[in-house]
């Protein structure tokens, strides 16, 4: 007796694979979109990371400044300030590049450059100041700012990660 | 209509501006405030800040909102006077000590 599939189970056999495959590649897309969400989130740890070692450098470079005495050097720390300052805004930049809708933290940077840069800054008549000079504390104060404010748009950005 | 005048502070001024006032050093802001002054008088003006070592805010607050204590009213920069940097913040900043002088 001859036996004749029927026409459910030839279907079967035709989907099922096409299924399996469907489903392989859906794994696949989302390992690889995880993958590369992670390997960015960990990318933009790493440029953090260099942000806040330049900020903190930043905020002993410009303490150490205002603490103490005018002298020759003076010159080359303010230099040294602003190029710091400069290096600081272009890596933010670049991390605005990354997310674009993230890292805004233009009030912050203005906020820190205001604490270090203005005033009197540069100016002949630099006098030493305390370490518990109000204009120490707010270099303190804005770099905690920043800081606090890129911690909070990284955990922002990549929440769920 | 007067063609709008272009200031480059790194090509027309100085690649080091520092300082606030006129004795802190030959490119200060106030001296460039002196620069910008009768431009500003004669028609627009577009200051690019790009090009230099960087910019204190001593010299920004000096330069720019030393322009609203010379007698120009925020309005009259608002209309006048243009800023162009790849640094937005310098910009925000800027405007933000005119705009703070005009309460």
């Amino acid at each position: 007796m001859s036996h004749c599939p029927q026409p459910q189970n030839e279907l079967l056999a035709i989907v099922a694979p096409t299924i399996t495959w469907v489903l392989v590649l859906i794994g696949w897309i989302v390992v690889h979109w995880t993958t590369a969400r992670r390997a960015r989130r960990q990318e933009e740890l790493g440029m953090l990371a260099a942000i806040e070692k330049r900020v903190i450098a930043l905020r002993d470079l410009a303490v150490s400044y205002y603490t103490s005495p005018a002298s020759d050097s003076d010159s080359g720390t303010v230099v040294r300030l602003k190029l710091e300052l400069k290096s600081i805004v272009g890596s933010v930049r670049l991390l605005r590049k990354r997310q674009p809708n993230g890292y805004e933290v233009e009030g912050d940077i203005i906020g820190l450059r205001q604490a270090v840069t203005g005033g009197m800054f540069e100016s002949g008549s630099k006098v030493r100041r305390p370490p518990d000079d109000e204009k120490v504390q707010n270099i303190w104060s804005r770099v905690d700012d920043l800081l606090q404010a890129l911690q909070g748009e990284f955990e922002r950005v990549n929440r769920g990660f | 209509m007067t063609a709008t005048t272009e200031l480059s502070v790194a090509r027309d001024f100085s690649r080091f501006p520092a300082g606030r006032y006129l004795t802190d050093g030959k490119h200060s802001g106030e001296r460039f405030r002196a620069m910008l002054l009768p431009k500003l008088h004669s028609g627009p003006v577009r200051v690019l800040l790009d090009g230099t070592l960087g910019y204190g805010s001593s010299f920004l607050e000096e330069a720019f909102g030393g322009l609203v204590r010379e007698g120009f009213t925020v309005a009259q920069l608002h209309e006048r006077l243009t800023l162009a940097s790849s640094d937005a913040s310098l910009v925000t900043e800027i405007w933000s000590y005119i705009d703070d002088l005009n309460h």
